[in-house]
């Protein structure tokens, strides 16, 4: 595989990699929503959309094993969509493989540029098994001794919807203006049903003495046949004529009981679709004729929207001059023109295939008016309603498909000098006037006469599901967004801190301003202007960290997937439901969130969540049900992880944590229930099953209590035994400009952080006791440690006391802690750097701030100190 | 049921059976440019009708009307890889070959 540049030089490719990651994921969310409820077609629409656009866009670069596959995936739900494929686990466990599979894809390209090892052998793989499932889902029925018949499926009355919003596959097959034939006769018809076969034969029929093209020959009212060839036939030496690898389609209008009665003895499988003559209507072709389309469309409505028949006319055939036939846009006006020429017609049939047209997508008839066929619900149209064309000839004329040697290549800037009217300049002349409809003949011998149409329009139904402005302002609505890199917003977020910090500095230079220099205006300047400018940064704090907010829905939605997966393959019927998506927290709080959050998902499915069988006998739902909840409390977030499980059973966990010597016996015995069931908190409780794959390191649930002290926030539990289990991650909204409080040990600069103080306490050095070597302090009832940082820093403490000393009660986790200091001093805004060099290792510190007035101020790191 | 073969065409009469196929399919293996001939054929089984997709002959001769003179040539020429000329014999053209 040749190399590519990686994403970091080709500005395509990167374009490319972080819009389709989004559209994968946005269609994998799809699909994990669609599997609850499988008749949102809507759903499967937007996820065909976004798989569809995927592919497109790989088609920029040649990967051919990408393009295949996600090919594969949007035949997939293409199937889905048309109804030929039932939703159901296997089909989303499918559409979900090919998903992961392009994501890891996607990654390889970004970090090397090309796709990883084995790629076009896995694709293959993977595309033959979702196209074999396309084909034969299920077990595919070898030799069927009820006949092919028994295989048929048939589509239901719900599923004819799907049909008129999107035309089956393998409709494409036909060439268009034998699809335009079929069309024109089965509305001649009174609006007859069309049957969509699909014969796939066995490959050993011919053994079976079958002969797949004699039954087919057989087949009343066949309309059209085509033949699917597998993708390679292999050598022609090779070859082996006698074993049967054809499928074939065709369009018949016969009755489906008279078709399935033929094939009742064939073997191989048999789908028919019933199709609405509407639903016939399948836009072929590729993109272009873009410099007309606006004009042509606007001339078609108009002329709809009078009921103009010869206006339309010349759209027409300006069309058919303009546009090549293999035009997306030229096929469309062939189809206005079929439409407009068929009696049963109603106008807003033509009003969506101009809509399609503009939009470049497949028409969507249903619910329009009349769209039924006759032997479905009675149309509402009047039998005698019909196309603006509709008594002109079938057979030749202005709505023939002409013949291919007409085509012309499109020429934008094509004058016709024989048009009436023309004007020097612009393709449609103001039209002075509509001749007389009826005593106008036309040159070409068709006849275009204007039936009594203008009288019956104002009654004909203008059903639809919405007008084409409607529709246009939907499709030039932009997005009110940008896309921010992350990098730029993290750089941001330091440029941020660091004008805070400079801000800081000004106060100072007041101080000296007027005490050094003795200049108390420019002072009072200083200060005035430090005001201004810290309102300002302020501001601009608060909008830099409004960027860095983001609902933890984007996390949230990320356990759908682990849980739907894990629910699986554990056997255990489980609902998530998430509440509070909307609720914003930094980004990197929620980053640090997710590792955490998993190992709690995850231990409710696999511990907290009992297997079916259990549940049944305690008289409980057999569906369980996990919450994530995000919530405010004041200045904290609130993560709940709740399950209606089995609940922490406290004696379990006390004798599993005296097993594991983690306790003994006397210890456990002086234990509340609380106290036992936060012993799963202490290192070494979990054993090495909890060693999972959720980030390999750390073990058990002292892990996930470290990772949340490491982000300034704590744990809490709450359990009752057969019911289930609530555990709390309270974590502060902000992480990235933190507040500090500044405290003097010794001449000593050192920072604690505001969120961790509880309170400030200057009390008698009497009141501190030594327990067991251990000091200690009774405030408020409560039995503090008592940390003199002198010590703890190494620095000598100063020699007399005044008796009193200041004590700084922090909480970290659950713990508090009482520091001893030398002095309190102010709150300060400090982005905290962390340490380089010898100061690294020392555990008592998270890192360092630089002062306004150039001093470093070291920051206390309290996990460092509790140990 | 017989097929003639004359120099480079392959002339199907009546009803050309599954038994036809490999024989057909070496005899155009052989040739530069076979051309076959359809127009007095009335049905070939599926079989050939694969030996005609692989093989890819220059030239097909449909019959006039009938389920192979409407349906195979839609079929054949719709195809990319198809025989390069596909020809619908009519009605009063003379049935044998040059």
């Amino acid at each position: 595989m040749s190399t590519r540049s990686s994403s970091a030089t080709d500005p395509l490719m990167e374009q490319f990699l972080l819009e389709s990651r989004e559209q994968l994921q946005r269609a994998s969310q799809g699909l994990l929503e669609l599997e609850d409820q499988p008749d949102d077609l809507d759903r499967v629409d937007g996820i065909f959309r976004e798989v569809h656009t995927v592919k497109g866009s790989t088609g920029l670069f040649e990967m051919p094993a990408l393009t295949r596959l996600v090919h594969a995936g949007e035949q997939l739900l293409q199937a889905m969509k048309s109804g030929e494929l039932s939703i159901d686990g296997e089909t989303i466990d499918l559409a979900l493989a090919m998903v992961d599979r392009v994501l890891e894809w996607l990654d390889a390209l970004e970090v090397s540029g090309d796709l990883p090892r084995g790629a076009t052998e896995q694709g293959a793989e993977l595309a033959e098994r979702i196209e074999r499932h396309i084909r034969e889902p299920g077990d595919a029925v070898a030799a069927n001794p009820e006949g092919a018949a028994g295989n048929a499926t048939a589509e239901e009355a719900d599923g004819a919807d799907d049909l008129l919003r999107q035309p089956p596959q393998a409709l494409k097959a036909f060439a268009p203006a034998t699809l335009r034939q079929l069309f024109r006769q089965a509305m001649d018809g009174g609006r007859r049903e069309a049957l969509l076969l699909g014969y796939h034969p066995d490959r050993e029929a011919f053994f079976e003495g079958e002969d797949p093209l004699a039954l087919l020959a057989e087949v009343p009212e066949l309309h059209a046949l085509m033949v699917e060839e597998p993708d390679d036939w292999g050598e022609t030496e090779t070859f082996d004529p006698y074993c049967c690898r054809l499928a074939f389609h065709a369009l018949s209008l016969a009755e489906p009981e008279t078709l399935e009665a033929g094939f009742a003895r064939a073997g191989g499988q048999l789908t028919t679709s019933r199709l609405a003559p509407a639903a016939l209507v399948c836009l072929q072709g590729e993109s272009g004729g873009t410099a007309v389309a606006g004009d042509l469309l606007d001339e078609a409505r108009a002329a709809l929207e009078q009921g103009d028949s010869d206006r339309l006319e010349r759209v027409i055939t300006t069309g058919r001059e303009l546009l090549g036939e293999e035009l997306f846009l030229r096929d469309g006006l062939e189809w206005l023109a079929v439409i407009e020429s068929a009696p049963g017609v109603a106008t807003c049939w033509s009003e969506e295939i101009l809509a399609a047209l503009r939009e470049e997508r497949q028409p969507d008839f249903a619910g329009l008016a009349g769209i039924g066929s006759a032997g479905a619900a009675a149309p509402e149209t009047p039998a005698e309603g019909g196309g603006l064309f509709a008594e002109a000839d079938a057979g030749g004329g202005l709505f023939a498909d002409p013949q291919p040697s007409q085509r012309v290549e499109a020429r934008p800037d094509h004058t016709d000098p024989e048009e009436p009217g023309d004007a020097a300049g612009g393709l449609f002349p103001d039209a002075p006037g509509v001749p007389e409809a009826s005593s106008r003949e036309s040159e070409n011998g068709a006849g275009s006469r204007l039936q009594g149409r203008d009288a019956d329009r104002g009654e004909v139904v203008r059903a639809g599901r919405g007008n084409d402005s409607a529709r246009n302002r939907a499709a030039t609505r932009r997005q009110s967004h940008a896309q921010v890199r992350l990098d730029q917003l993290d750089r941001l977020g330091e440029l941020v801190g660091e004008l805070v910090v400079a801000r800081n500095g000004l106060p100072h230079l007041a101080r000296q301003a007027e005490k050094e220099h003795e200049n108390r205006d420019l002072a009072r300047e200083i200060k005035s202007q430090g005001a201004l400018i810290e309102r300002v940064t302020r501001e601009l704090q608060r909008a830099v960290s409004d960027v860095q907010m983001q609902p933890v829905s984007t996390t949230f939605q990320r356990y759908r997937r682990m849980v739907r997966d894990l629910a699986r393959k554990l056997e255990k019927d489980v609902e998530l439901v998430l509440e509070g998506e909307d609720t914003e927290a930094d980004r990197d709080v929620i980053e640090a969130l997710v590792d955490p959050l998993t190992h709690l998902v995850r231990n409710s499915l696999d511990h907290g969540i009992e297997s079916a069988a259990e549940r049944r006998a305690a008289d409980k739902p057999e569906r369980a049900r996990l919450l994530l909840r995000a919530r405010y409390t004041g200045d904290w977030l609130n993560i709940d992880v709740e399950d209606d499980g089995r609940g922490l059973d406290a004696e379990v966990i006390g004798r599993k944590a005296v097993d594991r010597g983690i306790i003994d016996e006397a210890e456990m015995a002086e234990l509340d229930e609380e106290e036992r069931r936060r012993l799963i908190f202490a290192p070494g409780f979990s054993t090495s099953d909890a060693v999972s794959d959720v980030s390999g390191r750390g073990v058990g649930m002292d892990a996930v209590q470290n990772a949340v002290r490491d982000l300034g926030g704590r744990l809490e539990l709450a359990s009752t035994p057969g019911e289930g289990t609530r555990t709390t991650l309270v974590l502060p909204l902000s992480m990235a400009v933190n507040k500090v409080m500044e405290v003097d040990i010794h001449g000593h600069p050192v920072g604690i952080p505001v969120s961790s103080v509880v309170e400030i306490s200057r009390v008698s050095t009497e009141r501190i006791e030594a327990v067991r070597d251990q000091r200690v302090v009774v405030l408020r009832e409560q039995v503090i440690p008592v940390l003199d940082l002198h010590a703890a820093l190494g620095i000598p403490a100063p020699e007399e006391g005044d008796g009193l000393s200041n004590l700084v009660v922090v909480r970290h986790g659950e713990q508090l802690l009482a520091l001893e200091v030398d002095r309190v001093l102010e709150d300060r805004d400090v982005v905290v750097k962390p340490l380089e060099g010898i100061l690294a290792g020392n555990p008592a510190f998270s890192g360092s701030a630089l002062l306004g007035d150039g001093r470093i101020l070291l920051i206390l790191d309290l996990r460092g100190l509790v140990r | 049921m017989s097929i003639v073969f004359r120099e480079q065409r392959a002339r199907l009469e009546g009803h050309c059976g599954v038994e036809e196929a490999e024989s057909l399919h070496a005899w155009m293996l052989e040739q530069t440019a076979p051309e076959v001939d359809l127009s007095a054929c009335e049905h070939l089984h599926t079989a050939v009708l694969q030996v005609l997709l692989v093989a890819r002959p220059s030239l097909v001769v449909l019959p006039p009307g009938g389920f192979l003179g409407q349906h195979l040539g839609q079929l054949l020429a719709a195809r990319a890889r198809g025989p390069a000329r596909v020809v619908q014999a009519a009605d009063d053209q003379e049935r044998e070959p040059r």
